[in-house]
């Protein structure tokens, strides 16, 4: 088999038209429906951004089915409600609702990556989650725990963790990716990140700290005023975080992270620029406010293309030798068993 | 079938490989064949899973043995569909119809207009009765307490006159059944100056500059039955309801990308559903002052003075006059207060 390395880039070919019409069609099913359209709406979303997905002449495809969605989401719901509710009728057993969530949460998670690696697919072939549920607790629930107790510097390597267990859990087909993924550069990422938002929110309060004690002196008892400034000054602080610190973390992170995964000699990169990310978080943000979120699918749209793009296949050969799993090696991962249905929690 | 049948080219995906393999589709009596190097396969039309199509994403052709067929959404393609007799779902159909995407939007907001204006207050109404009277106590202690660390100071009223305007507000005949059960305290309202607020559980604190600024009592009392309309008509609970539904709303369609501004159209909201709740207790308090011989013209006097800058920054301020209104002014909660003096004092 001769070696070519040329780079293959992932393209996204989705258009923001036609994802317009499904997102418009979609919510208004939605709304009808009190909600329980979003299962179908989750899966025709779905299906646009993976179909539009290609990777060296072929498209990525999603199986999900909307009635697994919509269990996940019911059951999301159900415990949501019933923490609001305990947490109104009585504080103490809100308190026992939390532990149970907490709890619970890593198992659910842990389902909801083997759901949606279980339905991604491309050339035919499955992808598959083999992380353990123990692995699970570690991430959801212990490494979350040492966040509070190291009073936030655990962070960075809470990321780590929860990166690794994602991708470097994740198969495709027979074969297994492999995440290679340095904690030192993620402190790096995020100690640059809490330097710079560090400065910004000195910058923002001291510069409107000005401001507040100059209205207070013109006039006493403008108790209000200084209160619309505090809260003026919190809203600059969160905008220039969104901006100035979260993309840059994003970019830094997806490029790490894709630049040191591994499927058998297949190797990847990603080239995400910060400046770029952040030029398209604020120019969607722009849009979204001014079109009363009209332009919302279209955010959705070019900040999905712009981060799928940057990312480049680096083969080792001809993508045509991946096997599937056979029967017997999904009963061993318990695939078939096991119920699956996907919890929307936002990884 | 006629000779001149459409063929279309396909890759095909064996769901056992990676590997892709060129073939070429045709239609013949029902079924599919399917030809290609190494490849032959016919399959009756109606096990066959045809993926919905995206815009210019290729189509999918699903076997039941998992095996799919990638082949671009072309005229080719779409000639061979009409001759299959396939036709898309309708939702598919409006999804990539421009006046069907138009009109979904127009039904979007109609429909979102009939549940801001009509089902959500009738939701909320609902709710608000069957919440628990131990709950709203407990709710109604709650803000108490808040608002006596944060905001108010002890009353320095005489007791002879606290008790004095207690009895005449106990002696009130109210107009509905069940009667709320009342309860008065008095605070020094500090920034909230000339007021009265009730609290779900008929809770009543009124301010002593409420008692300073009335000329007579049954001012006082006009104040009061408009406050017990508040309790009555479970005004605190609904805007809970309705204001926590809208944020929810809103946080979910303008979706991360502007999560900081979804709390806008929240507060737009409630200003607009208490601004209604002020209405229902003007007619409440009129219908209640008539019935127990009181003029609601009494109610309509000290909202003219408490609507009154000067006088109420007088009263409420702890450094004297202001100089232009308080900020809250411009987002005012109540609707136009004239609007509301003409309504009370009648023809």
């Amino acid at each position: 088999m001769d070696k070519h390395t040329t780079a293959l880039p992932v393209a996204f070919t989705g258009q923001g038209r036609d994802y317009f019409g499904i997102w418009a069609v979609n919510l208004l099913l939605t709304v009808l429906t009190f909600g329980i359209y979003s299962a179908w709406a989750k899966v025709r979303r779905m299906h646009f951004f993976y179909r539009h997905t290609r990777l060296a002449g072929a498209a990525f495809d999603y199986h999900g089915e909307p009635l697994s969605i919509l269990k996940g989401r019911t059951l999301a719901f159900l415990m949501f409600m019933g923490y609001q509710l305990s947490a109104e009728a009585e504080p103490l057993l809100a308190v026992l609702v939390f532990l149970i969530l907490m709890a619970v949460m890593p198992w659910l998670l842990h389902r909801s990556l083997c759901f949606r690696m279980h339905n991604s697919s491309y050339r035919g072939l499955r992808f598959v989650f083999r992380g353990s549920v123990k692995q699970a607790y570690v991430v959801f629930l212990g490494l979350p725990l040492l966040i509070v107790v190291s009073l936030g510097l655990a962070f960075p390597l809470w990321i780590h963790a929860l990166k690794v267990y994602q991708y470097g859990s994740s198969g495709f087909g027979r074969s297994e990716f492999q995440c290679a993924l340095s904690r030192v550069e993620i402190y790096r990422i995020y100690l640059v990140a809490g330097v710079v938002a560090i400065g910004v929110t000195v910058a923002i309060t001291l510069l409107s700290g000005l401001g507040i004690a100059e209205t207070l002196s013109l006039e006493e008892g403008a108790e209000a005023a200084s209160l619309m400034m505090v809260l003026g000054v919190a809203l600059v602080v969160g905008l220039m975080m969104m901006l100035c610190v979260g993309p840059f973390v994003a970019a830094s992170v997806q490029n790490v992270v894709w630049s040191g995964l591994s499927l058998g000699p297949h190797r990847f990169v990603s080239a995400v620029s910060g400046r770029r990310l952040a030029f398209i978080t604020l120019t969607n943000l722009l849009g979204v406010v001014f079109s009363l979120g009209l332009y919302r699918p279209f955010a959705e749209l070019r900040l999905m293309k712009y981060r799928l793009e940057s990312i480049s296949m680096l083969p080792d050969g001809d993508l045509d030798d991946f096997m599937a799993r056979t029967q017997a090696d999904l009963a061993a991962l318990g695939e078939e068993a096991a119920e699956m249905f996907d919890v929307d929690l936002g990884l | 079938m006629t000779p001149s049948d459409p063929e279309v080219d396909a890759l095909y995906f064996d769901g056992r490989s990676s590997r892709a393999c060129a073939v070429r589709l045709s239609l013949a009596g029902g079924e599919l064949l399917l030809l290609g190097e190494g490849v032959e396969r016919r399959e009756a039309l109606a096990v066959l899973r045809l993926s919905e199509p995206l815009g210019r994403s290729p189509r999918l052709i699903t076997f039941p043995d998992g095996a799919h067929c990638e082949l671009p959404d072309d005229a080719v393609f779409r000639g061979l569909l009409t001759q299959s007799g396939h036709r898309d779902a309708a939702v598919v159909r409006w999804q990539f119809s421009r006046t069907a995407v138009l009109a979904s939007l127009v039904a979007l907001v109609a429909c979102l207009l009939m549940v801001h204006e009509w089902l959500l207050p009738q939701l909320a109404r609902r709710l608000a009765e069957g919440v628990p009277e131990a709950l709203t106590e407990r709710l109604s202690d709650e803000t108490l307490d808040m608002l006596d660390v944060n905001v108010f100071t002890p009353s320095s009223l005489p007791v002879a006159r606290q008790q004095a305007l207690t009895a005449r507000v106990l002696a009130l005949t109210q107009p509905d059944v069940p009667a709320v059960r009342l309860q008065l305290v008095f605070r020094k309202g500090g920034r909230m100056g000339a007021n009265a607020l009730a609290l779900p559980s008929g809770l009543i604190v009124v301010t002593d500059e409420l008692v300073a600024l009335a000329r007579n009592d049954d001012e006082i009392l006009g104040v009061l039955a408009q406050e017990i309309g508040h309790v009555s008509q479970r005004h605190g609970l609904r805007l809970a309801i309705e204001s926590s539904a809208i944020g929810l709303f809103a946080a979910w369609y303008f979706g991360d990308v502007s999560t900081l501004l979804a709390g806008a159209p929240a507060a737009l909201s409630q200003a607009h559903y208490s601004r209604r709740f002020e209405r229902e207790a003007d007619t409440f308090a009129a219908r209640l002052m008539n019935a127990n011989g009181l003029a609601p013209a009494a109610l309509a006097n000290i909202l003219e003075r408490m609507d009154a800058p000067s006088g109420v920054a007088q009263e409420a301020g702890p450094g004297g006059a202001k100089t232009r209104p308080a900020p809250s002014d411009y987002f005012s909660t109540h609707p136009l207060t004239e609007e509301r003096i003409r309504d009370l004092r009648g023809p």
